[in-house]
């Protein structure tokens, strides 16, 4: 093989070296665990229970008052089949509304983003309370469906 | 383990297989292209836009920020898929046309494509930079840096490929023009947004109002378009600027003047409401004036730099600057006018706040005319044989004379639709007199600029054109009447036996005059000439 050869296949080799890291990298990837008795890590408990089809766990996580009538049946058969996603929390929008109550933004992707990506952006807010000791997210919250089992209605 | 080899192998199989049947594709169609190459270039920007956003992709999946919850499988499945397909074409193609364009350097596919590569990862960079930057400046919300690398790295190479083999030929600035727009675009949204900061930070001193503005998101847009625009604009230009640039200058000189002369109106309009009607107190009723003040100043410098570059010499671009703003300035005017009729005709209770809307609507029609006498005076002043036949002027009589006969049209249509409504007893419509009125404004606008069009074309029409003719000129001696007719006369001289019949030369211009380039007899004698038209 002459130099020139050589030199030529030098990019592809980088790039594809590059490529396989990035996805072993990619794969091997886990999130930050946040402590559960905190109102941020309640919503990431909440969301990975959900992206993991826990809908069990996810539901134990609500607010049982405001949910009342609800089970985990009604919020699986909300998600559908629904996109994979990823949630960013929004760290400078956390925001203690009482002393039981606390507002934590969330940023979530779904689907996959770039011109050939059929993704979307939205921008959920989560309202946690303090239900002696352990947090669970009160009031209406992502995926809403609470308007189809709720006692009170919506 | 056994699985991720496997993995591997399948996906070194598909790169080596699409890379094989791509040279094969590529080898048979190895003569030089007669089309500039156009259709590889843009096979190349498609697999090149595919490979890099699937690059990023996989980057953003194997850094994703801030990300607390996130599902790496799909995005790596997909951007994995996309490079084993769209990698290979990109390199293939690559080579294949780096080694045609070192003989072939102005071909129009390397412009187009350093174009769209520049229009689409130039913005790419500059917004994934700003998500960056404003997450670490500001209270954005986080974004990843993997894309920032990934866009960059793509910009950069090609950057120094263009230089390698710089494009040639017009067109070749096209790429930096985009760039420049790109970056101007940023740096001046955030320069009129630290403006507005600082403007606002006086205004809340001064008055008991105050927005409090955060200075971050447009530093950032700063931070990201300051070095864009620098590059691509302010680094030496290699050759007079070609279509692209001129285009470029137009476009930003009208934007920025278009800009300033609005945010200019509205300062106007909001002082004169302030005096004539009335209004909350100043400090809440001047409380948007610093962005307007920002947004105006930014606006002005654009339209500054621009219009400097393009010059004062009255060529094409200069002329398409100076119509494009009359059409704005008529088109105004136009509204303006129409407003004024509306308020001056219509029911009293069709407008709400008749004192404020006669304001707005009058400085409106004010601001119009004056940019449109301005800029039409400057038209008028360049003697009208040399400007009446330039495309320029020619599109905004014709074009623009189109556009306001249209809207006069829909606006006849529908004062008609209400008046036969009226006549066979339905409810009068309050939209009768703004349809009349915007009826009779653009109305008067398309018959002026049809008008000029018809004095124009007269004046650039071809002359008359002569079909041949036969003159038949008996007399004793003809003089030099042969030069005095046109080169269509066919002149047959048949002498006279005497010395009577001389073609003087008072006679000459006469002969010719009445002869009108009709087929004729001419007698000559010494009393003076006769004229007979032949026949047939």
């Amino acid at each position: 093989m002459t130099v020139g050869k050589k030199t030529r296949w030098i990019w592809p080799v980088v790039i594809g070296t590059v490529v396989i890291a990035l996805a072993v990298i990619a794969l091997n990837r886990e999130p930050a665990q946040l402590d559960p008795n905190t109102p941020e890590g309640t919503v990431q408990a909440y969301l990975q229970a959900i992206g993991d089809s826990d809908f069990d766990a996810a539901f134990d996580l609500l607010d049982p008052q405001y949910y009342e009538g609800c089970d985990a049946a009604d919020l699986a058969s909300n998600m559908g089949r629904s996109e994979p996603f990823t949630a960013v929390l929004d760290l400078e929008g956390i925001e203690e509304l009482t002393d039981e109550k606390t507002f934590v933004p969330v940023r979530m992707q779904f689907g996959t983003s770039g011109p050939f990506g059929s993704g979307w952006t939205s921008w959920e807010s989560f309202v946690v309370t303090d239900y002696t000791g352990s947090w669970l997210i009160a009031e209406e919250a992502w995926p809403y469906f609470g308007w189809d089992c709720r006692e009170e209605g919506f | 383990m056994g699985g991720g080899i496997i993995g591997l192998l399948i996906l070194g199989g598909i790169t080596v297989g699409v890379i094989a049947a791509v040279r094969r594709v590529m080898k048979k169609d190895g003569a030089e292209s007669q089309t500039g190459d156009v259709i590889p270039y843009l096979l190349l920007a498609l697999a090149v836009g595919t490979a890099a956003f699937a690059l990023a992709e996989l980057a953003e999946a194997a850094f994703p920020g801030d990300a607390f919850i996130f599902d790496t499988t799909t995005q790596v499945a997909a951007s994995l898929a996309a490079l084993v397909v769209a990698g290979p074409i990109a390199f293939v193609l690559w080579k294949r046309q780096s080694r045609r364009r070192v003989t072939n350097t102005s071909a129009a596919g390397w412009i187009v494509y350093l174009a769209a590569i520049e229009a689409v990862f130039m913005t790419a960079l500059a917004i994934a930079s700003f998500g960056v930057l404003n997450s670490l400046l500001g209270d954005g919300s986080s974004a990843s840096w993997a894309n920032v690398v990934v866009f960059a790295g793509v910009v950069v190479f090609h950057e120094f490929a263009s230089r390698q083999t710089p494009p040639t030929g017009e067109g070749s600035d096209l790429h930096r023009v985009l760039g420049s727009a790109i970056g101007l675009v940023m740096t001046s949204i955030g320069t009129a947004g630290v403006l507005y900061w600082l403007l606002d930070l006086l205004y809340g001193s001064l008055t008991p109002t105050s927005s409090n503005a955060e200075p971050a998101i447009w530093i950032s847009f700063l931070l990201v378009g300051v070095p864009i625009w620098g590059v691509r604009w302010w680094s030496s230009w290699p050759s007079e600027p070609d279509i692209s640039r001129k285009t470029w200058l137009v476009v930003a000189s009208v934007a920025g003047l278009v800009t300033a002369v609005g945010t200019g109106t509205s300062i106007l309009i909001m002082i004169l409401l302030y005096l004539f009607s009335d209004t909350d107190s100043a400090a809440t009723h001047f409380a948007v004036l610093p962005g307007i003040v920002a947004t105006a100043s930014v606006a002005a410098l654009v339209w500054a730099h621009h219009k400097g570059r393009l010059g004062i010499e009255r060529n094409a671009p200069v002329q398409i600057y100076g119509y494009t703003m009359a059409a704005i300035g008529l088109s105004a005017a136009i509204g303006g006018a129409t407003g004024l009729a509306t308020l001056a005709f219509a029911p009293a209770d069709f407008i709400n706040e008749p004192d404020a809307f006669v304001i707005s609507v009058a400085t409106i029609l004010v601001v119009g005319l004056l940019v449109w006498g301005w800029f039409w005076t400057r038209a008028q002043a360049v003697p009208r044989e040399l400007e009446a036949g330039t495309i320029p002027r020619r599109l905004y009589l014709v074009g623009f004379g189109v556009i306001t006969g249209l809207v006069a049209a829909g606006a006849l249509i529908g004062t008609l639709v209400v008046l036969f409504q009226m006549l066979i007893g339905g409810e009068p419509s309050d939209s009768l007199v703004p349809q009349a009125s915007l009826f009779i404004f653009s109305g008067l606008a398309t018959w002026h600029l049809l008008r000029n069009n018809a004095i124009d074309s007269a004046l650039v029409e071809s002359p008359d054109v002569v079909t041949p003719f036969d003159v038949t000129l008996i007399c004793s001696h003809p003089g030099t009447i042969a030069t005095a007719f046109p080169k269509e006369a066919r002149l047959k001289v048949i002498y006279r036996a005497d010395t009577e019949g001389v073609v003087t030369e008072g006679m000459e211009a006469a002969i010719v005059e009445e002869v009108g380039n009709t087929s004729s007899l001419v007698w000559v004698e010494g009393s003076g000439y006769r004229i007979a038209r032949a026949r047939g």
